[in-house]
């Protein structure tokens, strides 16, 4: 019994302690800690090698982020505590350049990372376009970093998430449902080939992994729509597309026209029907409905937004020096934190962690 | 080469160099490496500024890192990688990013 | 119906009709042609502008259609024929930065010769010598190694005067670059050209335990050497450089000791002097240079002794050919090499590595393109203790590659590029004008290379094999 309640006071003190993290990056090539709490950068690691930091994939409790780093030809795993790098893949070798555009995901235990490549072969004469695949790393394989396997994967793939069910989901053309064991497609969500009664097909942009604190991917989509004339101002929808991680549901909400622009989109792992997009106007949707409840202009343009694990505030990210805290229900700008140096942001991944 | 027996390496390594496909495929993405060269920077969808990045600076580095308008801003992704070293700040250091020409 | 001409500029043929073999000159390929691709491309030279008719009417009923089209595919791949004026020109690429992995050592101006061609505007007698300070040489090496920071391998050349007054100094330096090269984990490979009238055996010692590779300045026999190499007094050398020799050669250093001959005006035969430094001193290679001067000088070639020593570099290429056939080995050095170059397919944009890969330091400690500049004030880009000017550097690279439009349509311009940049200095006064004075000779003598390829791959093709081709590049 005595050992009993220590344990669950030790279960206690954890769960009391878990704090929420975020972890971005800026020019030139630093990965950033910041303790959202105190609005506090505290850590600022520089990455070795050339280029800049981009996507970023780092768990829950997790040591180290790894982060697409060597104008997009390597991933660094930089541990979180003190920026040293602990793991690094160079994914080119001899005249395979090997590129990813940003889509790098790990599974949820951190064991695996899972990183979307695409290889070109530099001929004396001419490029050779080869498979575009996804490699499959250990974590623990270091500074050498070898992948344990690879298996094919579609083109134009630039976002990867695990699900629940140890799956790993790809954006494409479609949404691509992989069994990372076997490389098989497990299933295909149509997106591109939809058929959907007065609707073409979706134009989807989204290189934002933000699906962690609710285990909903989501991104905006645009869709014409077939059923009224190409001149009419109703002739473009803004939507958002969801996918349940933990269910591995998808579903696409068109929430009105498209008369704003939005980069990319969070859930609220709160109200899962509640989600945040963005560019140059900040909107809160509300899918049971299918409508923009709320929309405030923003002082500059966020590629990224991400939500804190209760759900009650959301931070805005990418483009320049400054990652924006706004209340989630009143949209209001509660803070600003600085990004020390002051260097831009530009595309990388805004990711939320508790720890 | 067809009927033109290579006699030395460098014959060798030409008739081995592949000729241009015969089928044309992308490179990759839609995002990354010369894929679009639709209009975006200059002017939004209606015509005017209000759908673009405000201010312009904010949008750089993030057209330029993946490769996206490689068109309009450089492609720091891989031919011109050093094109914004040092200017950390698009903000702060768009007048030390150069014009870019060219070179072979 | 359009026509389709031929592009002489991008190719040139040699051997017998039997087998003629091509040259691709913007890439130095050579090909051999077969039947239908040699007719083919007669019935191009035979004429100025071909139509598909006038093909199909010489070809048809003797060959298949799809033969003649498989060859007139490869004549169009490769420029040989075009429907216009087709060039393959090399856009000079920007060079920014030059790093050396092979540096020469000027250790004195002064010389106990007194060569009556010498090419060194400030050359010396030993004793009013202006040597390299022990500081300037060390600091030399130095940075050899900070520019060779990506490279397994570094080269250093002792050079003079004549280097081996300085013998101690040598040594210095020698021990010197091998500790700073054992502490980077490098391999430095030394190299001396002498005139080997000092050589002592501890010397000759040193040098078989350092892996050094040596060259003798030597041209030919008592009376063929004596007429230009002679001592400050006036004297022949070549009794005591011959006495040298044999003891140099009488036990095998590292690397095999290679002769280097001056050619100079009413010099005797090239096939004559090989057989005396070959056959009777024991060379292992023989290589030889025009010498260079202004043309107005008494001692530089004229347009006879240039016939004459094509016609004997010919006469010595024909043994090589024949030695090639059966596999032996022959130590003609200028054969060697073009073998090599016409082998790999060497296309030069650049004649030499001066100034890329390549510099000289001088006494002083200024940095020049090559060996042949220290002391002219011409061509420095630096020196020791500022590093290398880079820019400056990089300008004259670039500027060098442009080809100049008399060279556009050379067979030769891939092998040549423009020749030797001290060469045009000292004729010019601008090291960038080619040296138009040898441009028949080099090509007459790039002819004969293919003439030779061709019959060497056709009798014994073993010969052009990598690994024979490298061993001899080993040499």
């Amino acid at each position: 019994m005595k050992y009993w309640l220590v344990l669950l006071l030790a279960f206690c003190s954890l769960t009391a302690t878990a704090k929420d993290y975020l972890i971005t990056a800026s020019r030139p090539n630093t990965l950033h800690v910041i303790d959202l709490a105190a609005r506090k950068v505290i850590h600022n690691f520089v990455i070795p090698g050339p280029g800049i930091a981009s996507a970023i994939s780092v768990v829950d409790g997790g040591k180290v982020a790894y982060v697409l780093t060597n104008h997009n030809e390597s991933v660094a795993g930089i541990d979180l505590d003190t920026g040293k790098q602990v793991f690094r893949a160079d994914m080119s070798h001899g005249n395979v350049r090997v590129k990813s555009m940003l889509a790098l995901a790990e599974s949820l235990d951190g064991k695996l990372l899972y990183v979307y490549q695409i290889p070109t072969r530099l001929n004396r004469n001419d490029y050779q376009v080869l498979p575009t695949r996804i490699a499959v790393y250990s974590t623990a394989a270091g500074l050498a970093a070898q992948p344990l396997r690879v298996f094919p994967a579609p083109r134009r793939i630039s976002l990867l998430a695990p699900t629940a069910k140890g799956n790993l989901i790809g954006l494409g053309w479609d949404l691509y449902l992989f069994n990372p064991a076997t490389g098989a497609i497990e299933k295909t969500f149509p997106l591109r080939h939809w058929q959907r009664k007065g609707l073409g097909e979706p134009d989807i942009l989204d290189f934002w992994p933000q699906f962690e604190r609710a285990h909903m991917l989501s991104t905006p989509y645009y869709v014409p729509r077939t059923d009224v004339a190409a001149t009419s101002p109703d002739a473009e929808e803004v939507g958002v597309l969801t996918f349940d991680l933990d269910k591995e549901v998808m579903k696409a909400t068109e929430v009105g026209a498209a008369d704003v622009g939005f980069f990319s989109s969070v859930v609220n792992p709160v109200d899962k029907n509640q989600v945040f997009a963005m560019m140059n106007q900040l909107c809160k949707i509300d899918l049971a409905s299918g409508k923009i409840v709320k929309r405030v202009d923003m002082e500059h343009t966020h590629y990224a937004i991400n939500i804190s694990s209760d759900g009650k505030e959301l931070y805005l990210g990418g483009t320049i020096n400054a990652v924006s805290v706004y209340d989630s229900a009143s949209l209001k700008k509660l803070a600003e934190i600085a990004i020390p140096g002051g260097g831009d942001q530009g595309a990388a991944s805004l990711r939320v962690i508790e720890r | 080469m067809k009927r033109l027996i290579p006699l030395n390496e460098k014959a060798r390594s030409l008739a081995s160099a592949a000729g241009p496909d015969e089928q044309a495929s992308l490179m990759s993405n839609v995002a990354g490496c010369t894929t679009t060269f639709d209009p975006g920077w200059e002017v939004d969808a209606s015509g005017g500024l209000s759908g673009l990045c405000h201010p312009m600076e904010a949008d750089l580095y993030g057209c330029t890192d993946p490769c996206w308008w490689p068109a309009q801003v450089g492609d720091s992704m891989n031919t011109n990688q050093d094109w914004t070293d040092g200017k950390n700040s698009a903000l702060r250091d768009w007048r030390q990013l150069q014009s870019l020409f060219p070179e072979d | 119906m359009g026509t389709l001409q031929l592009q002489r500029h991008n190719y040139r043929s040699a051997g017998p009709a039997s087998r003629r073999i091509l040259l691709h000159v913007p890439t130095t390929s050579l090909f051999e042609l077969d039947r239908v691709s040699d007719e083919l491309l007669e019935l191009f030279e035979g004429q100025d502008a071909i139509s598909a008719d006038e093909v199909r009417v010489r070809f048809d009923g003797r060959y298949a259609p799809g033969e003649v089209c498989d060859a007139l595919d490869d004549l169009l791949a490769l420029g040989v024929v075009a429907p216009a004026r087709k060039s393959y020109e090399i856009a000079p690429r920007k060079v920014s930065d030059a790093p050396i992995s092979t540096l020469v050592l000027t250790l004195t101006t002064g010389c106990n010769l007194g060569c009556s061609y010498c090419y060194r505007d400030d050359l010396a007698s030993p004793k009013a010598a202006v040597v390299m300070a022990h500081e300037t040489a060390t600091r030399a090496i130095d940075l050899l190694f900070r520019q060779a920071e990506k490279l397994p391998r570094v080269g250093i050349v002792f050079f003079g005067g004549e280097p081996l007054t300085r013998f101690a100094e040598l040594r210095e330096l020698t021990l010197y670059a091998e500790r700073q090269a054992g502490t980077r984990g490098k391999k430095v490979d030394f190299s001396l050209t002498t005139n080997a009238t000092l050589l002592s055996d501890e010397m000759i010692d040193f040098f078989r335990d350092h892996d050094f590779g040596v060259a003798v300045s030597i041209d030919g026999d008592e009376a063929e050497h004596d007429r230009r190499r002679i001592t400050l007094g006036g004297k022949g050398s070549y009794r005591i450089v011959a006495a040298k020799v044999k003891r140099l050669l009488a036990s095998p250093l590292a690397r095999p000791v290679a002769a280097r001959v001056t050619l100079s005006r009413g010099g005797s035969d090239v096939a004559r002097i090989y057989r005396h430094l070959h056959d009777e001193l024991g060379f292992a290679e023989v290589g030889f240079a025009p010498v260079t001067d202004d043309p107005k000088s008494p001692i530089s070639l004229d347009a006879d002794d240039m016939r004459r020593i094509v016609d004997g570099m010919k006469a010595l290429g024909r043994d090589y050919v024949q030695d090639a056939k059966r596999g032996r080995h022959h130590g003609f050095s200028n054969m060697n090499h073009m073998m090599l170059d016409l082998w790999r397919g060497t296309r030069k944009t650049l004649p030499c590595g001066a100034g890329l890969g390549l510099l000289a330091a001088g006494t002083d400690g200024s940095l020049s393109l090559c060996h042949r500049f220290t002391g002219t004030g011409v061509g420095v880009f630096g020196d020791v203790n500022n590093g290398i000017a880079q820019e400056r550097l990089g300008e004259f690279i670039t500027a060098a590659q442009r080809v100049n439009a008399a060279c556009s349509e050379c067979p030769a311009r891939g092998i040549c590029a423009g020749g030797c940049y001290h060469e045009a200095y000292v004729r010019s006064g601008d090291p960038l004008t080619p040296t138009f004075g040898h441009c028949d000779f080099v090509r007459e003598w790039l002819a004969f290379g293919l003439d030779c390829f061709g019959d060497i791959s056709a009798a014994n093709p073993e010969f052009f094999t990598a690994k024979n081709m490298e061993q001899r590049n080993q040499r």
